[in-house]
């Protein structure tokens, strides 16, 4: 019978949150079924089948005891291997953040291998974990950024400081900072940080800006969750910092928030649409967190978190989902079909048949 | 009709019995070998009952020589001692590793062939049974070259990825502060280099293969590897295949002396992390360290001092005012608030941030967000108001000492200083005096000084005379967390020091 595995960890900053979303999962399908398998990709990229059951502290040293390696093998008819037999699965839950779990990397290998997962496929993880071309993206849709630019030492961008630089490629707060003006941000460019080696987006900072967060799901039919406001300590840093969300705890379920959020009835109104529209042109499927930056009556579109911490189930109050349930209905979207089809059409063999020796067309 | 081969089974139970108890000791003091008999010393010195008991038991073994079924009051001995050293493990229960299992093998079979001989001769088996902690300490010397060897697969795997990845490698030791100043340099390198540093507690030979072959992925810059040692030589076996360019010394201090047996011998072990670096990060402060330093520069090395009060050094912390101030080349770079950590550790740290060519403003930006390390003299307020000072992770006086001082600047006019201690292990023929005078110190910075356990309870009875403090003894650190809970209220001061785990008396 083919079983489900939750998949977590992986390359990535975001490796320690994603076993906690990834636990979070697994006990979380538990409670439903039995058939739930959950496979470990380590911070050295190797793959390894652990219990499902396992707390947050099995992992604090490394790979946990009594853990089995897997083999991954990326041909259609493949997928993980055990020592003895290949698991038959017939849905992944994806729960890898940031890196190549979140970026269309691991997506990519799973197309390769024919099987079937939640979250967005290859082309909409890539969209969405590119700042820069995502930004292009929301401006092509008609919705309402803030303008954003490379950072690079070619000359300042059009728009006043201060401001905010994020690494281009990567999903979670690390790496970001905020600087008085153009030439600071380019002395800290030069020195090489490590999360901004792919490139690094440079926004203009908006001081006494606030986040506002929605939760989108796109199975049994689109929905969107409650409008969140995270609320930041009053000791806090300029961002909402990675140890805000996550080190409160009990991790980004557990953190400050104000839900639903007190905006204007219209605002609100404004955030579902872009939300929506967002959805269709960002490739957005199962779950997903789109940020909005606030300022006064101003609203932005900030970014898209394809695979959210917690799956951002805590958000479904409205009505109230658990994890389980918002699982349950991921599950059967991603076993309806693959999520990407090749297409082999206009491969026919004509081109084949009409051509000469190989070795002429080298003449 | 003779039964006396009845014993063996009481004796058979009673091994196994003191057996598991050993082992369990074994693993949590790393299968060194020798570490069981030391153990085992602390636990007879514990308390009188168990003094007693392991004096009427070597006199039961003796008389069972002519009396064999005296070896039944052994038996019941071994199988029972000591007195508060469980099976399971309370902190630290036994788990069964392919380790331990090799061990427990091999020490079975110690005594299997020991009992075969016994009984070729005629010798009762209470006489070698009564010795269990010494066969498992033979046990742990012959499978030490086999583990060697099993070590060694993960040592090329981690060695093949090393050169694959090929980051920078900075090595860290010394007596105490190696944690700490390996987070910080962590902390400091993470602007501008990607950075793996070593876990805690992988800090020897099997634990740094584990770290490299696990925690480090590919396309990091700087792998910091936290290096420990229990004796001369060890050093020097890990940086052979583990090849650091950057070797800090943080400090050199009575610990381990019980295999150093000397403060140089513990320097020159030490030393060794220099051997093959380009560059050495040191405390200059060390008279101990100064010769090493010095012919590390003879060999061409590029040395960099660090200091805590010695302007002229390369890095220099300072205590001024209200915090510290980073000095880099004689120039401030930037000043700390409060009591962020040791200063010479914080020295070390930029040492290796200048050692790698990080930009002094960059590393001042991230000094003033130096994260505070687990168990380290970390402070917090509990929910009634009291100020807790965990230095749970430390073992050494110089540590302990700057927590006491910490204490009294933490504590307000009438508020009541609590110092909750089992003392320190692991320092050798110093162990007595360095608590005694820790001791000393407590009663004096403190008005109430909780003695948890037994092992170092005489040595910190001793100092704790003539002090001011109220002397309270205790069994374990739950009782001394719970007695906390009812006697202190808001403003009140407790400090953590050193925790030992449950093998310990």
């Amino acid at each position: 019978m083919a079983r489900i595995a939750v998949v977590f960890g992986g390359p990535s900053p975001e490796h320690d949150i994603s076993i906690l979303t990834g636990l979070q999962a697994a006990r979380a399908l538990l409670d439903l079924r039995s058939d739930v398998d959950a496979i470990y990709w380590s911070k050295s990229g190797e793959w390894f089948q652990v219990s499902p059951d396992l707390e947050a502290h099995a992992f604090v040293e490394g790979v946990p005891r009594k853990s089995e390696r897997l083999e991954f093998v990326a041909t259609p008819g493949g997928g993980f291997t055990g020592r003895r037999k290949r698991l038959d699965l017939s849905v992944i839950v994806n729960a890898c953040h940031g890196g190549p779990g979140e970026d269309g990397t691991l997506q990519a290998a799973f197309d390769l291998a024919g099987l079937r997962y939640t979250g967005p496929n290859a082309a909409g993880a890539a969209l969405t974990m590119d700042k820069l071309a995502f930004g292009g993206v929301a401006v092509a849709a008609g919705l309402a950024t803030l303008p954003r630019a490379l950072l690079d030492e070619d000359g300042p961008p059009d728009f006043p400081a201060p401001y905010i630089v994020k690494p281009r490629f990567g999903g979670s707060s690390i790496g970001i900072e905020v600087f008085e003006g153009y030439e600071d941000a380019v002395a800290r460019l030069r020195t090489s940080p490590p999360l901004w080696r792919d490139g690094a987006v440079i926004e203009s900072y908006l001081p006494g800006s606030s986040d506002l967060n929605v939760a989108v799901r796109t199975h049994p039919t689109l929905q969107l969750s409650a409008i969140e406001a995270p609320v930041r300590r009053a000791d806090s840093a300029p961002i909402y910092s990675y140890g805000q969300k996550y080190l409160g705890g009990e991790g980004l379920a557990g953190a400050d928030r104000e839900l639903p959020a007190e905006i204007p009835e219209e605002m609100s109104r404004g955030i579902v649409e872009s939300a929506r529209r967002l959805t269709l042109v960002a490739g957005v499927r199962s779950v997903a967190r789109i940020d909005f930056l606030r300022l006064g009556s101003d609203v932005w579109l900030n970014e898209v978190n394809s695979i959210p911490g917690a799956l951002a189930w805590y958000l479904w109050i409205d009505p109230r989902l658990t994890l389980g349930q918002l699982l349950t209905d991921m599950v059967s979207e991603a076993a309806e079909g693959p999520s990407r089809q090749f297409s082999t059409v206009g491969a026919d063999g004509t081109a084949l048949r009409a051509a000469g020796q190989i070795a002429n067309k080298l003449g | 009709m003779n039964l006396e081969w009845l014993l063996y089974f009481p004796a058979g139970g009673a091994a196994v019995l003191a057996g598991l108890r050993w082992l369990r000791v074994a693993q949590r003091e790393h299968y060194i070998p020798g570490s069981v008999t030391r153990i085992t010393s602390y636990w007879i010195g514990s308390s009188a009952a168990n003094a007693l008991m392991v004096l009427a038991g070597a006199s039961a073994a003796a008389i069972s020589l002519w009396i064999p079924w005296v070896g039944l009051f052994v038996f019941a001995q071994v199988a029972l001692w000591p007195l508060g050293l469980s099976i399971r493990g309370r902190t630290s229960p036994l788990r069964w590793t392919r380790r331990l299992s090799t061990l427990a093998v091999v020490s079975g079979a110690i005594l299997v062939l020991l009992t075969a001989s016994a009984a070729q001769l005629g010798i009762s088996p209470a006489l070698y049974v009564a010795g269990g902690f010494l066969i498992v300490d033979a046990a742990l010397l012959i499978t030490r070259p086999i583990e060697r060897r099993i070590g060694r697969k993960y040592v090329r795997q981690a060695q093949e990825k090393l050169e694959r990845v090929r980051p920078v490698v900075v090595a860290v030791t010394g007596s105490y502060g190696k944690t700490s100043t390996k987070e910080y340099i962590r902390h400091l390198l993470s602007g501008d280099h990607q950075v793996v540093a070593s876990p805690a507690s992988f800090n020897n030979t099997p634990g740094l293969a584990r770290a490299v072959n696990e925690h480090l992925v590919p396309g990091t810059d700087v792998f910091v590897a936290e290096m420990g040692a229990y004796g001369p030589g060890e050093i020097a076996e890990m940086c052979a295949w583990i090849k650091p360019s950057i070797g800090v010394i943080t400090a050199i201090g009575p610990v381990h002396l019980e295999r150093f047996r000397t403060l140089e011998r513990t320097a020159k072990a030490k030393g060794e992390i220099l051997s093959g670096c380009e560059t050495g990060v040191v405390n200059a402060d060390e008279p101990l360290l100064a010769p090493i330093a010095a012919s590390f520069v003879e060999r061409g090395g590029k040395l960099i001092r660090c200091s805590t009060k010695d302007l002229e050094a390369e890095v220099c912390v300072l205590s001024v005012d209200g915090g510290l101030e980073v000095r880099v080349g004689g120039e401030p770079i930037g000043t700390l608030e409060g009591s962020p950590g040791f200063p010479m550790n914080i020295a070390c740290a930029v040492g290796v941030a200048m050692a790698l060519n990080t930009q002094p403003w960059l590393a001042a930006k991230l000094l003033a967000t130096l994260p505070a390390v687990e168990h380290r003299q970390n402070v917090t307020t509990n929910p009634k108001g009291v100020v807790v000072i965990d230095d749970s992770y430390n073992s050494n006086p110089a540590g302990a000492a700057a927590a006491l001082q910490l204490l009294v600047r933490q504590s307000r006019e009438g508020s009541r200083r609590v110092v909750v201690t089992p003392g320190m292990v692991e320092m050798g023929r110093l162990q007595h005096e360095a608590n005694r005078e820790f001791a000393a110190q407590a009663a004096r910075a403190a008005t109430d000084l909780v003695i948890v356990g037994l092992t170092n309870r005489r040595a910190l009875l001793e100092g704790a005379m003539g002090g001011g403090a109220d002397v309270l003894q205790l069994r374990t650190r739950e009782h001394a967390t719970a007695w906390a809970r009812e006697h202190l209220g808001p403003g009140d001061v407790i400090l953590y020091e050193n925790d030992l785990p449950d093998h310990y008396p």
